[in-house]
């Protein structure tokens, strides 16, 4: 296929990982790209310690906003990160994790679940 | 079977459009974005090179030499366009920016004079942003209403719809000939007699029919016409406004400044008459001289064939899209109905993504997204499509690998 949709991109759009919602979180957002109609949900729940105990998301979109999706729910709680660690992620984080070149034309659908995540935890 | 078209020979055709020898990302350029804006071919550009390198100077203000020439080819240029369209009232054609602008300038001269608070003004769900939000703002601004004019599930317009809102009255019926998404062509002539029974003037934004069609603005009755001179194998930055001459007149100016006046003192100006009051400050020139050998291609080519070379593609392309399964057309499914541009879903990948693979995997151009109809995409319940869209030098084996390109994408993706 083509270097943008590797097989692993391929595989997460296709069997995501962490897809589906949770009845009991602290936090639960939504977000979209309008004009091009990638939209997720996103549901986090935090233990005691405030370290994440289950991170998941649904939604519907292009490959690449479906896939940075499911790799980030995946890289949250693999890595256990801080709320604080969630709000120091960027964009070059979000290329790293996916291991593909974005081009300005698709920095939107990959950061879209990382915005609404970063929002989502920053209200506190 | 391959359907040989004998109205033109489409490859003496190509040869005439440098960019279609391109490669991209190793593969034959496929370009299929012609709704977004079409190719040049040799003369256009061979047109605005030799005005520069030849014939240069400001227009109307010189006397020497240059200035005479420049001056007369844009008066030419100006004749050439208003004979395309059907006038021979060259006064009547207004050159501005492009369909965008053109129709900014109705709304801010004759709409912002002739509209009240109360009245109404007409559109319908299948316009292009450009024809859809002037009139949110003019109408705002002037405590009047927008009727929106419904189109049917297969993508016409509901005509039953058109006539009950023009039993409001409304002042401005203002529509699309062609759709940019649906690809409908709208009976403007007919819709246009139904208007003015009811008392409406009519703009026609023919940015996607002047391209491919014969248009006759006598014979279609209407009073404004708006389309853009780079969907025409013309130029950027340049379009038309043709305003039937009797509005025209009373019509005030757009821009003000230079060129366009009469006199002027201190505290005051008086204006020049038609059709330098809308020339405020230098044309571009060069934008009307390209658009006008855009104008001579188109008619060397003959525009009737052009039409039907389109039509042919377009049949072709939706009898082999109609055979891929979960893939969603929009628009009437008979051709005869349409112009050449086709727009999609399909189940397997968003649109973004068919885009992308179409391009780097097939060099194959289209568009993504809501085509600048985003409100029509949404009553759809669909925030992206893809679009493709023909013009004269797209040729059927060009449709060959786009479809097998979408059943590629459809395997790597929905597999």
């Amino acid at each position: 296929m083509d270097d943008l949709y590797q097989e692993h991109i391929l595989d997460h759009y296709k069997h995501p990982r962490n897809y589906g919602v949770l009845a009991q979180c602290r936090y639960r957002a939504s977000g979209a790209n309008a004009s091009c109609g990638d939209g997720v949900v996103l549901y986090l729940q935090l233990k005691d310690d405030l370290t994440p105990q289950a991170f998941r998301f649904t939604g519907n979109g292009c490959a690449l906003s479906m896939a940075s999706a499911s790799m980030l729910t995946e890289k949250v709680l693999n890595d256990r990160l801080s709320v604080n660690q969630i709000l120091a992620l960027s964009f070059d984080d979000l290329v790293q994790m996916l291991g593909i070149e974005v081009s300005l034309a698709r920095k939107k659908c990959v950061m879209l679940p990382l915005v609404v995540l970063q929002k989502m935890v920053k209200g506190g | 079977m391959t359907l040989k078209t004998v109205m033109f020979d489409v490859q003496k055709v190509r040869n005439d459009f440098p960019i279609l020898s391109k490669s991209v990302h190793g593969k034959q350029l496929i370009y299929l974005d012609n709704a977004a804006t079409s190719q040049k071919p040799n003369s256009v550009i061979k047109a605005i090179a030799d005005y520069y390198a030849n014939h240069n100077a400001n227009i109307h203000r010189g006397i020497h030499t240059l200035s005479e020439e420049a001056t007369q080819m844009y008066i030419d240029a100006r004749q050439r366009l208003a004979h395309f369209i059907g006038t021979d009232d060259a006064h009547e054609l207004v050159f501005v920016r492009n369909a965008t602008e053109a129709i900014n300038l109705v709304a801010r001269t004759w709409a912002e004079k002739t509209i009240s608070e109360g009245d109404y003004i007409l559109v319908t769900q299948m316009e292009h942003h450009s024809n859809l939000v002037p009139w949110q703002i003019l109408t705002a601004q002037k405590k009047a209403n927008l009727l929106v004019c419904a189109v049917t599930q297969d993508g016409e317009l509901d005509l039953d719809d058109f006539k009950n809102k023009l039993s409001y009255k409304p002042k401005l019926v203002s529509m699309v000939q062609v759709s940019n998404f649906l690809g409908v062509i709208n009976p403007v002539a007919d819709l246009t007699r139904l208007a003015h029974e009811a008392g409406a003037k009519v703009l026609i934004d023919a940015a996607q029919s002047v391209p491919h069609m014969r248009v006759d603005v006598q014979k279609l009755g209407i009073d404004f016409f708006a389309f853009s001179g780079h969907k025409m194998m013309g130029p950027m930055g340049i379009g038309c406004l043709w305003v039937r001459r009797s509005i025209l007149e009373s019509m005030p100016p757009f821009l003000y400044g230079g060129g366009m006046i009469d006199e002027v003192f201190f505290d005051k100006a008086s204006f020049a008459g038609l059709p330098d009051i809308y020339d405020a400050g230098t044309p571009n020139v060069e934008g009307a001289i390209g658009l006008s050998a855009a104008v001579d291609y188109l008619s060397d080519l003959g525009i009737e064939k052009v039409a039907a070379h389109e039509s042919e593609l377009v049949s072709y392309a939706l009898g082999r899209l109609q055979e891929i399964r979960r893939l969603r057309l929009f628009g009437p499914i008979d051709h005869a109905k349409r112009g050449g541009v086709i727009a999609f879903t399909m189940k397997e990948a968003h649109a973004h993504d068919v885009a992308q693979v179409l391009d780097r995997q097939f060099g194959i151009a289209v568009r993504s997204g809501h085509h600048c109809v985003m409100p029509l995409h949404m009553a759809y319940e669909v925030p992206a499509t893809t679009r493709i869209s023909f013009y004269a030098y797209n040729t059927q084996d060009e449709i060959d690998v786009l479809i097998e390109a979408l059943y590629v994408i459809q395997k790597t993706f929905g597999g």
